[in-house]
């Protein structure tokens, strides 16, 4: 299943967005992927992860009703994600898990995903080292600019989309932005 | 040549931000231009690594759902488990009414227990020995009335 991106979203989810929402299966069909993967990339836990997507499309499908199409569909599942993810970080629950499992995430998995890491041994190693100092630059930003660093350059979001997903003046979105690259930039410096 | 940009200039331009001042600076200084390149080539190594996992998951974690959904209880993708709760809310009042009457119906029975326990805790002798004891009552009676009468007609005086 490939990811969804705004820009490759086909014509008719812009269209009808309200039947769209009514057909569950599509819904799951077209849009898993990506809530699924922001849930992830905020989580980095597939577990967890899977479960905030599921929830995520559920209530989208339950409150198509509501949906006042001031956004696209894929902006308001993002705003929808955004609050599960939130709140499922925030649950005590989580924060045990968190703690235990904040290991079992395989890095090398992560890793070997990485374009070039295969490509000859010391080009693989130096986008290992800048991919780490990102993961572990990201997985240290305070929980706003993470979620707005996330939404930018993993979901590929714009300035305004990502300020109607996180319900923040746009403004305000740039300040995270800035302050969450600046942190990135100094670890990946630091690993040059 | 001026000053290089300040670390926060270059998250800017990367951000998709730049001020007119660091676009300038950026074609003048390749220190700055590489600097602003390898965060920009560490994002995009970033994107994909972390897009390429989340493949290698999102099967798998769908399947998991479907699954967890097929198993009773859990029905996220079934419109069953909301028919049920339909179901439920309708059928929950109709029970409460069924229950609050069972309720008092018992509460009446219970009341009535009690009363025919008080009654007869309040007898003077089991109900077996009732027919004796009203046979011990009349002679006591009897003796009690000829007593009464003597006693009264010492007071009036009278000798027999």
């Amino acid at each position: 299943m490939q990811p969804v991106a705004s820009a490759d979203l086909p014509a008719d989810a812009v269209e009808s967005p309200a039947r769209e929402l009514d057909d569950f299966d599509a819904l799951v069909r077209k849009y898993w992927p990506r809530v699924f993967r922001f849930a992830l990339a905020s989580l980095r836990d597939p577990d967890a992860a899977g479960s905030v997507a599921q929830d995520c499309l559920m209530k989208a499908h339950r409150q198509a009703a509501g949906y006042r199409g001031d956004a696209s569909v894929n902006t308001w599942l993002m705003q929808i994600a955004v609050n599960l993810v939130r709140d499922h970080a925030r649950s005590r629950r989580m924060q045990f898990w968190k703690r235990t499992r904040e290991s079992a995430v395989n890095w090398d998995d992560v890793v070997r995903r990485i374009p070039q890491a295969g490509a000859n041994p010391e080009t693989g190693a130096a986008a290992r080292e800048r991919v780490g100092a990102v993961w572990k630059a990201a997985a240290g930003l305070p929980e706003r600019q993470r979620t707005v660093f996330l939404l930018r350059f993993v979901e590929e979001m714009d300035l305004l989309e990502i300020a109607a997903a996180t319900g923040l003046r746009e403004g305000t979105v740039k300040a995270h932005l800035f302050r969450a690259l600046e942190a990135v930039r100094r670890r990946v410096e630091g690993a040059k | 040549m001026t000053e290089h940009l300040p670390a926060g200039r270059i998250a800017e331009c990367v951000g998709g931000a730049p001020t007119p001042e660091a676009q300038r600076h950026l074609g003048e200084c390749a220190q700055c231009r590489a600097g602003v390149a390898r965060l920009e080539s560490a994002l995009g190594q970033f994107r994909e690594a972390v897009r390429g996992w989340s493949d290698g998951q999102s099967e798998a974690a769908l399947e998991r759902a479907r699954a967890a959904a097929r198993r009773p209880g859990r029905a996220w993708f079934r419109w069953p488990v909301l028919a049920a709760a339909a179901l439920a809310l309708i059928a929950a009042p109709v029970y409460k009414t069924l229950r609050d009457r069972q309720r008092a119906a018992q509460a009446l029975a219970d009341a009535q227990l009690l009363e025919q326990v008080d009654r007869e805790v309040s007898e003077s002798v089991p109900s077996p020995m009732e027919p004796l004891a009203q046979l011990v009552s009349w002679d006591s009676a009897s003796q009690d009335s000829s007593q009464d009468s003597s006693a009264s007609s010492s007071q009036n005086g009278e000798v027999r």
